[in-house]
């Protein structure tokens, strides 16, 4: 997967995009391999959080919510809704305002786990969502992170389960197709539970 | 007193059941798990034997990348046989008839929840449980 993702990359695509039109091809490296968002560290002078979060805000309407500093983990982020921070685009529509752009809140690990509870225990999702809880922030966490959160809002609109999830992945720019899962769970969870995932989201190694 | 390997020879070894007739049932797995998805879909065919014995169809593929999931649909259906009733169910030939893998749905684990509710099928079939 490239840096640069011009169509279809969703929220998220559009999150890099920014990080690489601002910062340089390096730094959007690094939210596709560490889910760090310059754009949210304070040691910026320039690119403040708070800064950041009132820029986004304001270009969202949200800004007036976009002043609360929050840890998580390792990440210092503004807190934005009751689900994470940065953002929300104008093509997510839904009750909570779902805001995807890379800030994992404990908020939004809660809301995910009472999403997840109707579908019953799976050991792949408890292993992503122990993860976030870790402070895990790679391009898979996050994906999980925002992939759990949009379907949430889209079927309390009202759409099934399977409209919902394919909807989510066309939103996030990952293609439906064999292996499309490894966008989404970390590797580390795929080789752990193998035998529930489709063989062709094996990482290669295997 | 090793529980494991005691439960493991009683299946083994106690009587089995009696099959009286042939029933044919569809085994499906089909469950949203949040970001993925679970399907598998097959047709098993139970028939009277004197010993366990598995058979595939003619249509069944039986290419390797194929094979781990026909031998967990398998392992789904003896998940069931060899314990829901008051004894094992293991006198019996098991035949494959129909498989429907999905390409980008399709796991072992999907395979081996159909065979479990292919199991659960022809276990309600005999009113056994």
């Amino acid at each position: 997967m490239g840096v640069m993702r011009q169509s279809g990359g969703g929220q998220f695509g559009r999150y890099r995009q920014d990080v690489y039109d601002r910062y340089g091809p390096d730094e959007a490296k690094r939210v596709e391999n560490e889910g760090y968002d310059p754009r949210l560290d304070p040691q910026r002078e320039s690119d403040s959080f708070l800064m950041q979060g009132i820029f986004w805000g304001a270009m969202q309407g949200f800004a007036e919510a976009a002043q609360v500093p929050k840890a998580i983990g390792t990440q210092i982020l503004p807190q934005e809704t009751p689900w994470g921070a940065a953002g929300v685009g104008p093509d997510v529509a839904g009750p909570s305002k779902v805001v995807t752009l890379g800030p994992i809140t404990e908020e939004g690990i809660a809301r995910i786990e009472q999403h997840l509870s109707q579908f019953g225990p799976d050991p792949a999702n408890q292993a992503m969502i122990a993860r976030l809880k870790a402070g895990g922030a790679t391009a898979q966490d996050m994906a999980f992170y925002m992939h759990e959160l949009h379907e949430a809002d889209l079927m309390a609109q009202g759409l099934d389960a399977e409209a919902a999830h394919l909807e989510t992945l066309k939103w996030q720019g990952i293609e439906y197709k064999p292996g499309y899962e490894s966008n989404i769970y970390h590797p580390d969870v795929i080789r752990e539970y193998s035998k529930r995932f489709n063989p062709a989201a094996l990482p290669k190694e295997q | 007193m090793n529980y494991l390997t005691k439960w493991f020879d009683a299946i083994q070894s106690d009587p089995s059941m009696l099959l009286d007739r042939s029933i044919s049932v569809t085994g499906l797995r089909d469950k949203h798990l949040g970001p993925r998805w679970e399907y598998a879909n097959v047709d098993v065919l139970f028939e009277p034997a004197a010993l366990f014995e598995v058979r595939f169809g003619p249509d069944i593929s039986h290419d390797d990348s194929d094979r781990a999931f026909l031998d967990a649909a398998i392992f789904g259906v003896l998940d069931i046989l060899l314990v829901y009733g008051p004894d094992p169910l293991r006198n019996v030939r098991i035949t494959l008839t129909r498989c429907e893998i999905d390409p980008v749905r399709s796991s072992q684990m999907a395979f081996r929840q159909a065979g479990r509710d292919a199991g659960r099928k022809v276990m309600a079939a005999l009113q056994i449980g």
